[in-house]
This record gives structure tokens, C-alpha cells and sequence, in this order.
């Protein structure tokens, strides 16, 4: 708060005279003061403010001039209500929302929620509504941070798909930047291959148009319901440069609106879409600061035994692969019961049964645009659903004669292990950019202003034994910035992937679709000099 | 005049005489100060001016008294209860036409509770309302121009201007 009014400092006992109080309005008012109401309205109220007249508008500037994300979290069984909640907390400061994440149960419709929230935020905010399998973020009313995790239900509960309600709301600022939500449709005379080179094509349109570059900042990927997600996030993959950061949830069930002034020409409003695509472009115009994305991924799965190669790959029709395999070097080929058995003997002393995944290694030579192609390997995940005296039956397809796969199972200790190390791998940001800033004081410091995190609907409070072990890395290291979570059907995220000794002469192999995994995805500013 | 006084009397801009109490003046550093003048000064003749007119000067000394023995003592809880609705009371009252130099006199009196509570009234003040609302309210001249006003109106589409 500025407060050196002149006079103040003078002991003298003056005598009566016209003094500057002598005003009619807010119109001659020193702009500190204006500065500090204005800074107290609540986000509709800021955006009125900001029309009454040029030097509002500039103070108005100057309140909200660096970006910020804020987010509340819901069970209110009503969704007008848990909207109402919601709102009421992400909308009670300055903001400017330049897109929209609604994370919901499954008892709220997509779409209906999509109106709503249209209707409060106006056309111009892209907004994307997904299902997941479960929230967490801090209640909207009590500030305390909740983790629902709606699968926990769903064993206890059998057959029965049991009715969630519960919204997590994300809203974010971001001066400098521009956002879209571009979709992945699928026209039915389409092959998937084409409709995704669409799809990268698009987004590499839209980024072209709002910024000097092709390529944008980064994707938040949504999956709907069945879709299958691999090849999206390979072409994606092989199409961006390093640096863009690609994150999201594989399967949920997905409505959007692009932004209006967008001009990108899509059907604005969907069910349609196979996945659909938040883009975080630089805006050719303005950049006042940096905004900085960072992506850490905490693992959750060990692999166990020898490694193997499918003998004999079948795919279903449901999207599952049958197969049959021999241990590497080997010329026996084991049927699922024989591999099964060979985990059964891994894990002989563990008390809880985890999940099982075969990772498959697939080697190849990719090109990214001028670059020459060079060998990198990768990993792609299949959960194993049974094996009988013929087959091992995984889930996904994707899968060749010949192709070399190894066990993994998920663990909880290699879980926590793990979100250690991407607390101390996040700890970081704010230290090395403070440290190569030396010179810029306190209000240069880059600081993480926001976070969104994806987590395996199997991690969670039953899986490790008390709740919020998924924010953790973020509550030590930033309490009160807002974030929120999402228990997911499978965590996306270009990552490496570590397998020390398993390929030779890789420490990690590149992987886009993780299982047991949390995902967090970071936002930094660093103020301009 | 001696230190075991209780109260001074101060001038209004507009030159009306105030009371004023000691453990109320010493919400403010300028009161403060202008209190300590006179009580160890040996020319007693001469009242110290507040450059806050009558009618804001009245409510502020009572905003002082009030608050006053809360801020000398620190008080439980239940006292802070009572003296936030207190609060809100205060402001309640025709706020439209003196809040402006509410605002100005906390400021200028270093008063960081007043000064909050008008800010923060000034804000309530606001909520709800149309764009021209909030001009007429707080005497704010329009000075876009109608294509800035365009401009405005497309970038802020959950807005009412009128």
C-alpha cells in the first residue's frame, strides 16, 4: 500500500487552506489508490472497470499484468451448483480467462456443462469439458486441498457403473500467449492416418497464424472414450520439436468450444471429435515476460524377469492383441498361462497383486523436419488382461511378430521413490532461473505461478496408502499456487523413459503413453528486464 | 499544557474545532505527531489543522474512538467480531458522497484499517455494476473514442456497458 501524501511529513501546525481533498470523483485520484480497489474486485466487476475509462484501463493493465492461473474444486451433487461454487472462487479476483478446463464426474453431462460454463465466460474463451475417473484441487469454499478418485468406487461397487458428481475448474491467464482448442475428427471416409495428419497439420496452421513460428508452445491432449491415443501422440511426437511440451489424458469423454476470434474454421462445438487439442501458441504481438512450460513425470512401474519375443500376435476386434512368446534366445514358445506364471514366480512376495503391463520395444530411424534421421527406441505400454493355455490377452493393438517386450508391474515404493524425485527435479526451476538472473531483483524472479496434473486412475490414495502423495511434489515445493488434478485413463507426456540395462547401451527410451504415472505439467513467468 | 491530557482539539479544513482523544489520535502518525506538538509545546494558543473537511473529519474521529482501544490493548476475539460488524455498519451510511474523501483522509492520515475498509467498500461498491454505472457513481469522464469503445465491448463480451 503507497501512502506518502506529501503532508504528512510536515510537523508544522498548518493553518486552514484549500487542500487537495477539495476533488469530485475517483477521476483526479492518485493512481495507487485506485490501483488498490481495483485490485479487490472480483473478475466481472475487473473487466467493467477496465472499459470506464483510459487510465482505468491502464491501472486495470497494471493490476493484472502478469498471467495467473486459478482453480477450485467441487462435489456438490447439483451441477448448477458445484458450477456456482466453482466460479464463485476462480472468478472472485482479477482475471482475464483465456481458456477454460473443466475436469467433471461422470454425472455431469459434457455438454450441458459446456453451456454453463460458455454462458458465464462469454464466446470467446476456449473451453474444454472432459470426464475423468477422478479430481483432486482445493474445495472451492474451504480452500482444503480434495482428492476423489472415482475408480476406488468402482471395485468396491462390482457391475455397476457407479454416478459421480464433481467438477474441477482450471482458468488461466496468459498475457503473451494465445490458446485454442483445434479438435482431431474423423470423417468416415477418412482413414485414422489422414484424419491425424489433419489434426497435426491444423495445429501447426493455427500456431502459424497467431505466432511468427509453426510450432506452438504446447498441446494439452484430451482423448475421447475409445480412441486410440499411441499413434496420435507418435505423430504428434515425430511432428514438434523438442521443446514443445505434449501432455494430457488418453481416455475420457470430451465436449470443447474453440475461441471465436480464433477464425480456425472447425465446428465450434463437439461430441465428434476423437481427441481434442488445448494449443498454446506465442502471440505474434505481445510478450511482455516468458512464460515457461515445464513437464516432470513420476513413474510408477519396474520391470521384472527376462525379456521376450512375440512369437504369434492376433488382434481383436474389441481393440485387444492375443499373443504367445519366447524368452529371448530361447526357442520354446510359452502360451499366456506359461507367462503369467513366470510373473506369478517374480512377484511371489508381494502381498498386493499389482498391475501388469507388457512394455513393447520398437526401434526406428525418425526424421524431425531438416534433421537427419537418426535410431531411437521406444517404449509403448499394454496391460495384460488374462492369459490362458493359448494366449496372453492385452490390452491395445499395435503390436508385430518379432516384437521385443518386458514385464513391468506397478509398485508403489518405486512410486513414491519416484515423486521424490520429481519434487527435487521441480524444486529446481525457480533456484536455476533465479541463479541465472542474479542481477534482477525480487520482482524478476521467475516464479511457478500454476500447475495441472494427470495421474493414473490406479495411483491415488488407495494405492499409496494415505491421500495426496500426487500433489505432493507441488504442495512442498509451491504451496498456494493453484493447481488441479485428474485421475486419468492414461497419462500422455513426451517423456524418457528410464530402463538402466534393459536396451543396450540406452539408459532411456522415449515413450508418449504412460501407465501408473503421474504426470505434472508446470507454468513459470519470468518478467521481462 | 501537560502530558496527562486526554484530549486536544483540532481544526477542520473547513475550520470547525474537533476533539479528538489521545488514545485515539495515536491511530494516526500525523495525529500523532501533531499531538505530541502540542503537548510539549509551551505556545498553547495555536489548534493544529487536519486538511480533512467537517464532515469526513467527524467520521473519522469516530472511526478512531472506536477502534481506539483495541488497537492500545489488543482485544480477544469476540471484540474483533464486534468491531468488523461495527465496521460494516460504519460504511453504511451515505458512503457515495464522502467515501472519495474517506479514502483521500486514511490515506493522508496514514490510517491502514480505515483506508482497507474504504478501499474494499469502494470495491463492494462496484460489484454488479454496468460500465456507465461505475462512471456516473464515481464521477468518471468517458475518454474513449466510439471505435476504442468497439474494441472494448468485443474484447470484454460478458461486460454491460450501459
Amino acid at each position: 500500500m503507497e501512502k506518502t501524501p506529501s503532508s504528512s511529513t510536515s510537523r508544522t501546525k498548518a493553518k486552514a487552506k484549500d487542500s487537495q481533498m477539495c476533488f469530485s470523483g475517483f477521476d483526479g485520484m492518485n493512481e495507487d489508490l485506485i490501483f488498490n480497489v481495483l485490485s479487490r474486485l472480483p473478475a466481472q466487476s475487473f473487466a467493467s472497470a477496465a472499459c470506464v475509462s483510459k487510465s482505468w484501463n491502464r491501472t486495470c493493465n497494471r493490476v493484472l499484468c502478469r498471467p495467473k492461473l486459478a482453480s477450485a474444486l467441487s462435489l456438490k451433487p447439483s451441477l448448477p451448483d458445484a458450477l456456482k461454487e466453482v466460479f464463485g472462487k476462480i472468478l472472485s479476483e482479477p482475471i482475464r480467462p483465456h481458456f477454460a478446463i473443466a475436469n467433471v464426474g461422470n454425472g455431469f453431462e459434457p455438454l450441458m456443462t459446456l453451456r454453463l460454463i460458455r454462458k458465464k465466460l462469454g464466446c470467446c474463451v476456449p473451453i474444454i469439458v472432459s470426464v475423468a475417473n477422478g479430481i483432486f484441487g482445493r474445495d472451492a469454499l474451504t480452500n482444503e486441498l480434495k482428492e476423489v478418485n472415482w475408480n476406488d468406487l468402482l471395485n468396491e461397487m462390482n457391475d455397476e457403473v457407479p454416478i459421480n458428481e464433481g467438477i474441477v475448474m482450471t482458468i488461466g491467464f496468459l498475457p503473451g500467449l494465445k490458446v485454442d482448442a483445434i479438435p482431431l475428427f474423423r470423417q468416415p471416409t477418412l482413414s485414422m492416418k489422414s484424419a491425424i495428419d489433419k489434426f497435426v497439420t491444423d495445429v501447426k496452421e493455427y500456431s502459424t497464424s497467431v505466432s511468427r513460428c509453426s510450432f506452438p508452445l504446447g498441446i494439452l491432449l484430451f482423448g475421447e472414450g475409445s480412441t486410440d491415443m499411441k499413434p496420435v501422440m507418435e505423430k504428434l511426437d515425430h511432428a514438434m520439436p523438442k521443446d514443445t511440451f505434449i501432455v494430457g489424458d488418453e481416455r475420457g469423454r470430451v465436449a470443447y468450444r474453440s475461441g471465436n476470434d480464433s477464425g480456425n474454421g472447425y465446428a465450434r462445438t463437439g461430441y465428434l471429435a476423437e481427441a481434442v487439442a488445448l494449443v498454446f501458441a506465442q502471440d505474434r504481438d505481445r510478450s511482455p515476460g516468458e512464460i515457461k512450460f515445464h513437464v516432470a513425470l513420476s513413474n510408477g512401474v519396474l520391470p521384472m524377469g527376462d525379456k521376450y519375443k512375440t512369437a504369434s500376435v492376433r488382434t481383436s476386434n474389441e481393440g485387444t492383441t492375443w499373443l504367445t512368446a519366447r524368452r529371448e534366445g530361447q526357442q520354446e514358445i510359452l502360451d499366456g498361462q506359461r507367462i503369467i506364471d513366470d510373473v506369478s514366480n517374480e512377484l511371489a512376495n508381494l502381498i498386493q497383486f499389482p498391475d501388469l503391463y507388457i512394455g513393447v520395444f520398437k526401434r526406428r530411424k525418425l526424421s524431425v523436419g531438416s534433421e537427419k534421421p537418426r535410431p531411437r527406441t521406444s517404449i509403448t505400454f499394454h496391460g495384460i488382461e488374462s492369459g490362458d493355455e493359448q494366449y496372453l490377452y492385452v490390452d491395445g493393438v499395435g503390436l508385430k511378430t518379432g516384437d521385443v517386450f518386458q514385464l513391468y508391474h506397478s509398485d508403489r515404493n518405486a512410486a513414491l521413490a519416484s515423486c521424490t524425485r520429481v519434487s527435487d527435479e521441480l524444486k529446481k526451476i525457480e533456484l536455476e532461473a533465479s541463479f541465472k538472473n542474479l542481477n534482477g531483483g525480487a520482482s524478476n524472479a521467475t516464479c511457478v505461478f500454476g500447475g495441472l496434473i494427470f495421474a493414473c486412475g490406479g495411483r491415488g490414495e488407495s494405492f499409496f496408502g494415505r491421500p495426496n502423495v500426487d500433489s505432493s511434489p507441488l504442495l512442498d515445493n509451491f504451496p498456494g499456487v493453484p493447481f488441479s488434478g485428474v485421475f486419468c485413463g492414461g497419462e500422455l507426456a513426451r517423456a524418457s523413459f528410464p530402463v538402466n540395462g534393459q536396451c543396450e547401451g540406452e539408459s532411456s527410451v522415449s515413450s508418449c503413453v504412460h501407465v501408473f504415472s503421474c504426470v505434472y505439467l508446470l507454468m513459470s513467468y519470468t518478467p521481462s528486464q | 499544557m501537560s502530558s496527562s491530557v486526554e484530549a486536544i482539539t483540532v481544526l477542520s479544513s473547513d475550520g470547525d474545532e474537533f476533539k479528538i482523544t489521545v488514545s485515539a489520535a495515536k491511530l494516526s502518525k500525523p495525529l500523532n505527531w501533531m499531538l505530541e506538538d502540542v503537548c510539549f509545546s509551551d505556545d498553547c494558543d495555536e489548534v493544529p489543522t487536519i486538511e480533512v473537511n467537517s464532515k469526513t473529519l467527524v467520521k473519522v474521529i469516530e472511526y478512531c474512538e472506536k477502534h481506539a482501544p483495541r488497537a492500545n490493548s489488543g482485544a480477544s476475539d469476540s471484540d474483533a467480531e464486534e468491531l468488523k460488524k461495527w465496521d460494516i455498519e460504519f460504511m453504511k451510511m451515505d458512503v457515495k458522497d464522502i467515501l472519495f474523501h474517506i479514502l483521500m483522509a486514511a490515506n493522508y492520515l496514514h490510517m491502514e484499517g480505515l483506508y482497507d475498509l474504504a478501499c474494499q467498500t469502494a470495491a463492494d461498491l462496484m460489484k454488479g455494476m454496468t460500465v456507465s454505472q461505475i462512471r456516473k457513481i464515481f464521477h468518471i469522464k468517458n475518454d474513449f473514442s466510439s471505435e476504442e469503445q468497439e474494441q472494448l465491448r468485443r474484447q470484454h463480451p460478458g461486460c454491460s456497458f450501459d
